[in-house]
């Protein structure tokens, strides 16, 4: 038994995985769905029939170019179809998964494919045509609260609130640098001699990294101890049934709206995540270290109408590379961003799409994942991460 | 639900996470094993294996994609449960298919393999350069283990088709190998 091939092709690559996943029949044919077994069974009597007949026919002696003609014309013979015909159909490239990490798996650029039903005509006839227009699909979009608040986030100063925290939690065995604002700070302390390290986002998680589970319990009952104390950090502890990792999150809001951090969570994740086995604590700084700077009512907010518009007015992506692309916007939600330039946390409205640029006048596209966060009030676009697909 | 949702949800230890997956890819896995897994039963125990090792995975695991990610914890566990209950018997569809490639290896000594990740390598390598049907028909006969006649209904071809082009791609993959020092 040759176990290497065997373990090889479960290594073969996701891009592969998905794209014979992604191949299916066109709709419309009256062949049906190979089910039963009796009917496989059927079907390959009768075509070792014919096997045999062929067989026969060349040990009588046939010339060769009887024989192929013959095995031209035999029925099995007449489904044969040359690679990459029609029916090797794609589904939508549209995404299904907005994956967190574009260099794990970002397939080769695609040439162009037929795009099944899942986009209506007009947008793959504007595919086709390698037009540069935005396409909205948003099927129902949030809303924002009456009255919103602008925030500064005080305890991003990490000098100001770090001290405080080292000489509750961990005395003075510290090892601490801190970064500019909008970096992330790192450090370590030992911990029953365990080196913990813990990092400090910008947008005001902490998360604290090790290697065994006691430990995080440990700092986990740190945590809670000093919260009881004075210092306000509060979190959430969800205990998960194995033994790899568990994680304490507390998960801000503000005025009832999500604190878009998705992507720099995924940032943060990406140190932990797979290449070593870490056990995460994390710890958002709470909503009560934050102090209004101001109230805006909803009269004074952009609506999805005034996204689409700036949008529009954008060409939708300042940093898109290519001059002509097709955008689908699929949802529009309203969230608190951090822009971490001006230090403020403003109301702002999350986008999410797909954009089909093109490289080339030769038929090639790629697709790409859109998250645009656009400011709710003056439309500026806050950040624009595109990934891709 | 985007991917990127349903991993919120992991994230946060919630069960609707599960439920969203089983949702928008249940159906996905469970024709990975109903093509390794004849039996219905085994079936239905494997792919409750898969969701329980999908949750206890994520996190720390953020995969790219969730899709794949899944598929291939379907297709790993229906794999090591059709060895546990097969391991003296030969024959069913996954061990079947999988034999059809051995050829391409050969009996080679261990100071001439290479190791799994250097064939794994050259392997996508190798479906790197075929033609996207060739590489399909490949991928869908020796990853998800499907029957000659699933493939060519699928790929809207005949059953001909589909075993000439495993056929070529195999020999083409022999003497890659070959080339590339794999000793046949």
């Amino acid at each position: 038994m040759k176990k290497e091939i065997w373990d090889a092709v479960a290594g073969i690559d996701e891009r592969y995985i998905l794209e014979a996943a992604e191949v299916q029949r066109q709709p419309g044919t009256n062949k049906s769905a190979p089910e039963s077994k009796s009917e496989k069974l059927r079907v390959t009597t009768r075509r070792w029939s014919w096997g045999k007949v062929a067989v026969i026919i060349l040990c009588l002696g046939f010339s060769a170019a009887g024989a192929a003609l013959l095995l031209r014309l035999a029925p099995w013979s007449t489904g044969a179809q040359t690679p990459g015909e029609s029916h090797t159909a794609v589904s939508s490239p549209l995404p299904e998964t907005p994956s967190g990490n574009a260099e794990a798996t970002a397939p080769a650029p695609e040439t162009t494919e037929h795009i099944n039903s899942g986009l209506d005509e007009e947008i793959q006839a504007a595919i086709d045509a390698h037009e540069n227009k935005l396409f909205w699909r948003v099927a129902e979009s949030g809303a924002f609260p009456e009255k919103v608040s602008t925030w500064t986030w005080t305890a991003l100063d990490a000098q100001a609130f770090w001290p405080e925290l080292r000489e509750r939690l961990f005395g003075a065995d510290l090892n601490y640098t801190p970064g500019r604002r909008g970096d992330v700070d790192i450090c370590s302390f030992k911990l029953d001699g365990e080196v913990v390290e813990v990092r400090i986002f910008p947008y005001g998680e902490i998360s604290f990294f090790c290697k065994s589970p006691k430990r995080a319990e440990k700092i986990a009952e740190l945590l809670t101890e000093t919260e009881a104390e004075r210092l306000g950090l509060s979190f959430e502890e969800r205990p998960e049934d194995h033994t790899a990792s568990e994680r304490l999150v507390r998960t801000p809001q503000l005025d009832g709206l999500p604190l878009d951090t998705h992507y720099r969570t995924a940032f943060a994740m990406g140190h932990g995540g797979i290449s070593r086995i870490v056990t995460r604590a994390e710890l958002h700084l709470p909503m009560d270290e934050l102090r209004s700077s101001g109230s805006l009512s909803s009269d004074s907010l952009l609506t999805p109408e005034d996204v689409e518009e700036t949008l529009l007015y954008l060409n939708v992506l300042p940093n898109a590379r290519p001059a002509k692309s097709v955008e689908v916007c699929q949802s529009c939600q309203p969230v608190y961003y951090a822009d971490l330039v001006s230090g403020m946390i403003r109301p702002a409205w999350r986008v999410d799409g797909i954009q089909y640029f093109y490289w080339d006048n030769y038929g090639k596209y790629e697709t790409h994942r859109l998250v645009l966060i656009v400011d709710a009030q003056s439309g500026e676009v806050f950040t624009a991460e595109g990934q891709e697909n | 639900m985007y991917d990127e949702q349903i991993l919120g949800l992991f994230f946060a230890r919630s069960e609707q996470a599960l439920q969203e997956t089983q949702k928008k890819y249940g159906s996905y896995a469970r024709r990975i094993v109903e093509n390794i897994l004849p039996s219905r039963e085994d079936g239905e125990e494997c792919l409750n294996d898969v969701y329980l090792t999908l949750w206890s995975r994520i996190p720390p695991d953020q995969p790219a994609s969730l899709k794949a990610y899944l598929g291939t914890l379907a297709r790993n566990a229906a794999i090591s449960r059709y060895r546990a209950a097969h391991a003296e018997k030969r024959g069913g569809g996954a061990v079947l298919s999988l034999s059809e490639l051995e050829d391409c290896v050969g009996s080679s000594s261990a100071e001439e393999r290479l190791s799994v990740q250097s064939l794994t390598e050259l392997l996508n390598r190798f479906l790197g350069g075929l033609s996207k049907q060739n590489r399909i028909i490949f991928v869908k006969r020796y990853w998800y283990c499907a029957s000659v006649q699933q493939i060519a209904w699928e790929m809207d071809c005949s059953e001909g088709t589909v075993k000439m082009s495993l056929h070529r791609t195999r020999k083409k993959l022999k003497e890659y190998l070959k080339k590339e020092g794999y000793s046949i």
